[in-house]
């Protein structure tokens, strides 16, 4: 074996040029694809977590089949003392209850459906973290019960501005249709437009009001000290709360899981297609290597190297030619990973795309060893691969009509 | 088993047919051989007389299109591929017109290699190498390799190199042809030397009258039959 390595090391260096530019395009490929994937990941990290810190919280607790049709009858018994229970949990940080209310928002300009979330000031901000995202006005005033929370793209579309007034229609818990008057209190904006476009915050004690049914709660949103603590507390308050529907932001959210897995198959995709680039450059370098050295292989042959030898030696001089690349690639790769974890992608140019999926216009990549691993190992994969038909096209060389070319 | 006086090789009612554009043309034609351990023979005739044939068949690197070829009794066209690559590492040693030297490796490691597919451990190849390498006469080229030697010292490195497994016989295709007259006389001496003292059967094909003149049996070829057979 050791014969055969600095054969295929010296053979590897015999054409330098062509071994420098395909380690070169190893290397380019190895940047692009973890390059891809750092950023890919990071974008994702960041959606997951916006997900889950200011919308759909990890957790979320509904009477069962309420989130089936949002019927406003389907509230929570007991909703206070559950939620006071679910506090005294060490994974748990915040709980927060609301009442949900799908209506229309109207104005004097025009009309608009809404999921109306009706919050408990205090509980919300720590939970969402609403107050942060206004961008005019303030946030809930104890002082006024009938203040409500649009977005800007409600108050563009409806000719909002603070102070303006609004009536919001919806149906009471007896199927019968109610309506309430409120005021702009503030106007708020987050990266996600869709969100955006739905969701708009009274008091819990407003929406409660305006569905008859003074206390009521439809939604305990949950949020836990720690992401991996989703599954093992989900089960753990199911058990504890048999009555109780207990889902995760995945399934509140399926928007957002439903591009977690499709932006995974796109990343695959985008990764094939790097590495079948790649695979084509290996391939037509060692076939080149391989048919240059017809009357080399004769004799080798000849003199009674065996095919498997032979097999291993194109094997392992593709091998090293992708293994000179890897150590640059995945040197660049960490430091623009780094560069750019730390200063973060400016996407501001492409504002209206990224909102319109809810992704942060500033991407921080992430990059796992994980990661890291799995491309190296679809490196030698491919390396591999394209070396084999080289390999095999060694084989099929008549040792006598090959040493008199 | 060099030095053994029976017959190594035994070469019976040979006949290569290559079926050129659909007309079979004989490049070999009934040919009989026998050859005995520490003859030197040298295989003449015009180009295209089926010399290079015929070698390319006793050294089991093309097969016959009927007949056989048997090596100390054993008929090599029964062997699988794999098992011809196998036997041809362990008995036989190739010199080719063109040198063909493994241009990666040194003199040294030229030589050794064989030894290395053989397995054979690391003292003996040393020991194998250094030996040869004082044989050819090339043991200050040792580390060089062969784009820095001679025409003439590449092909006694090639001669060292199928030597170095000790072989049954060497089969050298047309070893002189690329040489000048001063390195094939070097080179033959060697060959020479190495067939009275150490009785080391060499095959030459060739049209080179300085082979010719040092062989002890001379087999002409013509038309892809053998013509004559003198034993000098």
């Amino acid at each position: 074996m050791r014969m055969l390595l600095k054969l295929a090391w010296r053979n590897v260096w015999r054409n330098r040029l062509r071994s420098v530019i395909i380690a070169a395009a190893v290397a380019i490929g190895l940047w692009a694809a973890l390059f891809l994937m750092a950023f890919y990941y990071g974008m994702i990290a960041q959606r997951v977590e916006t997900v889950i810190q200011e919308e759909s919280s990890h957790l979320q607790l509904h009477a069962p089949g309420f989130l089936a049709d949002l019927e406003p009858r389907l509230h929570l018994h007991d909703a206070d003392e559950v939620a006071a229970t679910i506090r005294q949990r060490p994974a748990v940080r915040q709980v927060a209850p609301r009442v949900i209310v799908q209506g229309m928002l109207m104005s004097a300009a025009g009309s608009a459906g809404v999921r109306c979330s009706g919050v408990e000031p205090a509980a919300e901000d720590s939970t969402t973290h609403l107050s942060g995202k206004l961008v005019e006005g303030s946030y809930f005033d104890p002082a006024k019960k009938n203040g409500i929370l649009i977005s800007m793209q409600q108050a563009k579309k409806l000719k909002l501005k603070l102070r303006s007034k609004v009536v919001l229609m919806a149906q009471d818990t007896t199927g019968e249709i109610t309506s309430g008057a409120f005021r702009v209190q503030g106007i708020y904006r987050t990266i996600n437009t869709p969100y955006d476009e739905m969701n708009v915050f009274i008091t819990r004690s407003a929406a409660a009001e305006l569905l008859g049914v003074p206390g009521a709660c439809h939604e305990l949103a949950v949020v836990l000290r720690a992401n991996d603590a989703i599954a093992t507390e989900k089960a753990s308050l199911q058990q504890r709360f048999p009555a109780i529907e207990v889902k995760d932001w995945m399934e509140t959210n399926p928007e957002a899981e439903l591009m977690v897995t499709s932006f995974d198959s796109m990343m695959l995709v985008f990764t094939l297609i790097i590495f079948l680039g790649l695979a084509f450059g290996l391939l037509n370098t060692m076939l080149m290597a391989v048919l240059e050295r017809t009357r080399e292989i004769g004799m080798l042959v000849s003199i009674g190297m065996g095919r498997a030898r032979l097999f291993v030696m194109i094997l392992l001089e593709t091998l090293m030619v992708s293994l000179v690349g890897c150590p640059v690639g995945l040197g660049l790769a960490l430091l623009t990973i780094g560069y750019a974890q730390r200063h973060g992608i400016d996407l501001r140019a492409f504002a209206e795309m990224g909102s319109s999926f809810g992704f942060d216009l500033v991407v921080h990549p992430a990059i796992t060893a994980r990661h890291v691993w799995n491309i190296l190992v679809l490196v030698f994969s491919t390396a591999l691969l394209s070396a084999a038909y080289p390999a095999a096209k060694a084989l099929t060389i008549k040792a006598a009509e090959a040493i008199r070319k | 088993m060099i030095h053994d006086t029976t017959a190594v090789i035994d070469a019976h009612e040979l006949v290569r047919i290559y079926d050129q554009d659909k007309v079979p043309v004989y490049a070999v034609n009934g040919v009989h051989l026998h050859i005995q351990r520490g003859e030197f023979v040298a295989l003449r005739g015009p180009s295209g007389s089926g010399k290079t044939t015929v070698l390319n068949m006793i050294g089991g690197l093309d097969r016959p299109t009927s007949g056989k070829v048997l090596v100390n009794g054993l008929d090599i066209g029964t062997l699988s591929d794999s098992a011809l690559i196998d036997f041809r590492l362990k008995n036989i040693g190739f010199v080719f017109q063109s040198y063909n030297l493994i241009p990666v490796f040194t003199a040294r490691e030229n030589i050794e290699f064989t030894m290395l597919l053989q397995g054979r451990p690391q003292v003996e190849r040393d020991a194998r190498v250094a030996e040869l390498l004082r044989e050819v006469g090339l043991e200050d080229k040792a580390d060089k390799r062969p784009g820095e030697l001679s025409g003439g010292q590449q092909q006694r490195v090639a001669v060292a190199r199928a030597l170095a497994p000790k072989p049954q016989f060497i089969l050298a295709d047309e070893p002189t042809a690329n040489l000048d007259s001063k390195s094939a006389g070097n080179l033959l001496d060697i060959m020479l030397r190495l067939n009275q003292e150490e009785h080391i059967t060499f095959i030459f094909s060739t049209h080179d009258p300085r082979v010719i003149e040092r062989a002890r049996r001379v087999i002409t070829l013509e038309d892809g039959k053998v013509v004559d057979d003198k034993t000098v």
